[in-house]
């Protein structure tokens, strides 16, 4: 915050949204944490099964023929589509006409509803953003009318992007997030959401479907996190209940994928430590534009995610022999992608951690807000009378448990997902020490994590 | 049927889109806070002392320079802060509650209190100079 007045005009507050952030969890709580998670990591290194569970193709139990046939129905489809459309458009207009107030509701449903959201809604419902995407439902609308197949496009997606495209994606959002002094102002938001429906509308006429399962960062994103629910289709399109590990052991390796994880990991990183009091005297020291030393601070932490995850994946197959083959150096080289499954529970528990009060209380909020999208005393929805319920604020140990509770529970996850993917990469004789790399890079992730909560 | 229609279709929502758009935000004004406000009390008008427990932040502003300079200051929930301003010109102090509270204070030594009931971190910060004052630990 040590801007020279006049330099980008008057600060936002740096969160964009929210006043009062959450205290710091108790030193105990965070060293019990810590504790629990380098016991539990070392406890499935040792005991855990050692033939791989999750290598299985296709696992899981299909869903009663009635509840499959509802969910894969055209008008059930075409309800999730029409609401997700409604939405947009009701927001569009609170974009468009709407003031910039931080009261306008497009603010809380941009970086709350959408960024937050997206966790829980994918968590519990699989992949959700992608069955309300407007930009699917435009993409759908589209082909229909040129009587063209909308999965196809003009070109095929070169599959080397792979996730790539989305992982810029995601970086744009964070920056404009945490970095754009101006991201609680509506001429900013106005560019970014632009830039959004045309770079992916684009991109869908040209690669079809394809891109925006690639290159649309909330659509990536979502599908990773449903990983983590029980629903999956199998390869044959029948949907299945399976264990969310098992779930999470599908995630295709692709090329990207390493950044789309880094990023998600190392801007919530930079977020937890960009408002603590250390990070504002350092950046006051260093000067210049804070803008600029935000922006690089940003980065060094998503690449410090994305290079130390790669270098601890690749030692995991350090003695699988490159003579036999000749692979050895290709394989090591994709041993970040194989691995890269294993983050997204660490990134799930420590966002739960990170954003938990804030969605709750700021959601609300939001919730509130939407039924005055032209902030001008209406009640559409009726929900504007109702109250902030402040719950979670007023019970800090609680919330404090709940954060570490997350975090811990991200990180065993995490750790079993790896140990069950090295079992299936690595050679027998060196199924523990192969696995040292991996979960020394955890440990060190979920204390870091650990460490950001009680110092911030 | 070849799907260039399509792609025409779409370049021309998208640019559509982002025209729109852009052309709207030229004309937005800079985002304001639902927030509370107070003026700051000139010190020469105070009357009643602080009550006893309250917590005293004093805030100079000289130029560009404040003090403090965005430290933690622990206090407790419902317990009275005074902030003591002495400025050399008028200004605002932005309490980063929920909802934030605006204080204007003028030139010269005012004062003026504020109570926090909801624990947090709350940023407090000279809002004119962009310079943070104190982190309030409210627990």
């Amino acid at each position: 915050m040590g801007l020279a007045p006049g330099l980008i005009g008057p600060l936002a507050p740096m969160h964009g949204l929210g006043g009062a952030r959450d205290l710091p969890i108790p030193a105990p709580l965070a060293i019990a944490g810590g504790t629990a998670a380098l016991v539990v990591s070392f406890g499935i290194l040792v005991l855990a099964w050692r033939a791989p569970r999750y290598n299985r193709p296709d696992p899981g139990r299909p869903l009663p023929t009635r509840v499959a046939r509802v969910l894969d129905s055209a008008w059930y489809r075409g309800l999730l589509r029409t609401l997700g459309m409604v939405f947009t458009v009701y927001l569009a207009w609170a974009l468009i006409a709407g003031p910039d107030l931080v009261t306008n509701p497009i603010f809380g449903t941009f970086y709350v509803i959408l960024w937050v959201g997206i966790v829980p809604s994918s968590l519990f419902f699989g992949r959700f953003f992608r069955a309300v995407s407007p930009v699917r439902t435009l993409n759908l609308l589209f082909a229909k009318a040129t009587g063209a197949d909308p999965a196809k496009g003009l070109f095929t997606y070169p599959e080397r992007l792979g996730y790539w495209p989305a992982a810029l994606g995601l970086l744009a959002f964070v920056w404009q997030e945490l970095v754009n002094p101006h991201s609680a102002y509506i001429g900013p938001v106005r560019v970014w959401l632009a830039l959004y429906f045309g770079i992916t509308l684009i991109g869908s006429a040209i690669f079809g479907e394809t891109w925006l399962s690639r290159a649309d960062p909330f659509e990536v994103y979502s599908d990773l996190v449903a990983k983590l629910s029980p629903w999956a289709r199998r390869s044959d399109g029948v949907l299945v209940i399976r264990s969310p590990l098992s779930n999470l052991a599908s995630v295709k390796p692709r090329p990207g994928i390493v950044a789309v994880v880094a990023v998600l990991f190392g801007s919530t990183a930079f977020d937890s430590y960009k408002d603590s009091v250390r990070w504002a005297r350092i950046a006051n020291s260093i000067g210049g534009n804070l803008q600029v030393v935000n922006t690089v601070a940003l980065i060094i932490f998503c690449a410090t995610i994305g290079v130390t995850f790669a270098l601890a994946s690749m030692t995991t197959a350090t003695e699988k022999a490159p003579s036999e083959t000749g692979s050895g150096a290709s394989l090591r080289r994709l041993l970040p992608q194989a691995f890269a499954h294993s983050v997204v529970p660490i990134i799930v528990g420590y966002m739960t951690a990170h954003y938990l009060s804030y969605f709750v209380e700021q959601g609300q909020t939001t919730i509130l807000e939407l039924s005055d999208p032209l902030v001008r005393g209406n009640n559409y929805l009726g929900t504007a009378n109702w109250s902030v319920n402040y719950f979670l604020s007023f019970h800090p140990t609680l919330l404090a448990s709940v954060k570490v509770l997350a975090v811990v529970t991200g990180h065993v996850v995490g750790v079993t997902a790896a140990h069950d993917r090295a079992l299936t990469l690595l050679p027998k004789k060196h199924q523990i020490t192969g696995q040292l790399g991996m979960l020394v890079i955890m440990v060190c992730y979920t204390a870091t994590g650990l460490y950001l909560l009680f110092g911030s | 049927m070849t799907p260039r229609p399509r792609a025409l279709g779409a370049a021309l929502a998208a640019l559509a889109l982002v025209g729109s758009l852009s052309a709207c935000s030229d004309s937005s004004k800079p985002g304001t806070l639902a927030q509370h406000e107070m003026n700051a009390t000139p010190s020469a008008q105070v009357t009643s002392a602080p009550a006893s427990g309250a917590k005293v932040i004093d805030v100079t502003v000289t130029g560009t320079t404040v003090t403090p300079d965005g430290g933690r200051i622990q206090i407790k929930v419902g317990q009275q802060v005074i902030f003591k301003i002495q400025a050399d010109a008028k200004g605002e102090v932005h309490v980063h509650s929920s909802p934030a509270t605006a204080i204007f204070y003028p030139a010269g030594a005012s004062q003026a209190s504020i109570t926090l009931t909801q624990p947090g971190i709350i940023e407090v910060e000279i809002e004119n100079l962009g310079k943070p004052v104190a982190q309030l630990e409210v627990q």
